[in-house]
């Protein structure tokens, strides 16, 4: 039996046309997990090993030095922030950069933190953008927060149910949730920031509006979790309780993500109840 | 920010000998690495954010920890106005039917008045 080929998507309709040995571009949007060095699968370790260009948004220092061992081809994404500037256009330049990249011939990494795909807005633009454009492009999963989190605080998510958003979309379009299954709200610490500052944090006024919109539909004295993944091999996750209606009188980072453990429920549906007792 | 404690961190993620030298003896370890005291301190805490602090001044940090935009804001288009005296087009269908789709307000007072 033949080994498969490596899964490159061949030329897509409208794809431009490229001469035989004529250098061709293509992408591979990787994501390193969180902690520093230790989340990454062999399979990203290759992709950023033999790219030609690897773009890299990452959360610190450390973690551009690890992704510079492999490969010392890069180039940071890090500087398309600046205050006052607005997020969704530096995520824009972001994947310009990678996609001017591809278009010019090289093989491209671009290398984010936690799972590429999971609220990695420019991660997504890329792609598309590459693939508009007609050339190969994929993504490779990585460790996101969320695996973290149910790691470190032993959920299981299917066990409990999940409701998973983004915090400031969740107050925007008023989400729907059911308070019997487990919620998580991501980028707390980012409510309504249109962009970013250095030691950025949740105002309270809006972390009460975000009380305000939970607590009505839990018990009185319902806790909370603020976590944040550990990020070097050396360091723990950080675990702390909340009451709701308390949630303004704690620091809320960028990194920070709220838990909200369901409220316990003992309704059911009776005739599905009668199947797992019937012979 | 210090390229020292960089290499010396990602050190320790990737190289297992590190990390044993390190819980063994970690003076021994931050002289080799010639970290300074701060560094040290910041390595000793274990704690992220020092840590962050000690690599970057923090800026990295806060701006490396948002990888999504905004919620995009779409107004619904502004309607039309009828002119005065022009009645509705298109509320019911041929046979004189109420439409089952079309607005949410149309479709629920279908649904009421079905019950």
């Amino acid at each position: 039996m033949q080994a498969r080929p490596s899964p490159s998507p061949g030329r897509r309709r409208g794809a431009p046309r490229h001469r035989q040995g004529e250098r061709r571009g293509s992408l591979v949007v990787v994501g390193i997990g969180l902690m520093l060095g230790r989340h990454v699968t062999v399979e990203t370790v290759d992709a950023i090993r033999g790219a030609e260009h690897v773009f890299h948004l990452v959360t610190n220092p450390a973690a551009e030095a690890w992704v510079q061992r492999l490969n010392s081809r890069t180039t940071a994404l890090g500087d398309c922030f600046r205050e006052g500037k607005r997020r969704g256009r530096s995520y824009s330049e972001m994947a310009q950069r990678i996609v001017d990249a591809v278009r010019g011939g090289e093989q491209v990494c671009a290398v984010f933190y936690g799972h590429p795909g999971v609220l990695v807005s420019p991660a997504h633009q890329a792609l598309v953008r590459a693939r508009r454009a007609g050339y190969p492009a994929r993504m490779l999963p990585g460790i996101s927060a969320e695996d973290c989190l149910f790691a470190d605080l032993a959920i299981d998510p299917r066990g409990l149910g999940w409701q998973s958003f983004e915090a400031s979309d969740f107050l925007l379009r008023r989400r729907r949730f059911d308070p019997t299954v487990a919620l998580i709200l991501w980028q707390v610490g980012l409510l309504g920031e249109a962009s970013v500052k250095p030691r950025m944090q949740a105002r309270p006024e809006r972390l009460r509006v975000l009380a305000d919109r939970l607590a009505p539909h839990y018990p009185a004295r319902h806790s909370a979790i603020l976590y944040e993944a550990p990020e070097f091999p050396i360091s723990d996750p950080v675990i702390g309780r909340v009451p709701l209606r308390r949630l303004a009188e704690k620091p809320f980072y960028p990194k920070t993500t709220l838990y909200v453990p369901p409220r316990p429920t003992t309704s059911y549906d009776a005739r599905v109840a009668r199947w797992f007792t019937s012979k | 920010m210090s390229g020292n404690l960089s290499e010396f961190l990602v050190d320790l993620a990737s190289n297992p000998d590190q990390m044993a030298a390190f819980l063994a003896d970690p003076d021994r370890v931050f002289d080799a690495a010639g970290l300074s005291g701060e560094e040290r301190d910041a390595v000793r805490s274990r704690d992220a954010a020092r840590l962050n602090a000690a690599l970057s001044g923090g800026l990295q940090m806060q701006t490396g920890n948002t990888n999504n935009d905004m919620p995009s804001i779409r107004r619904a288009p502004a309607r039309k106005k009828r002119p005065a005296g022009k009645k509705k087009k298109g509320g019911t269908k041929k046979g004189g039917k109420k439409k089952s789709g079309g607005s949410r307000k149309g479709g629920r007072k279908g649904g009421s008045k079905k019950r």
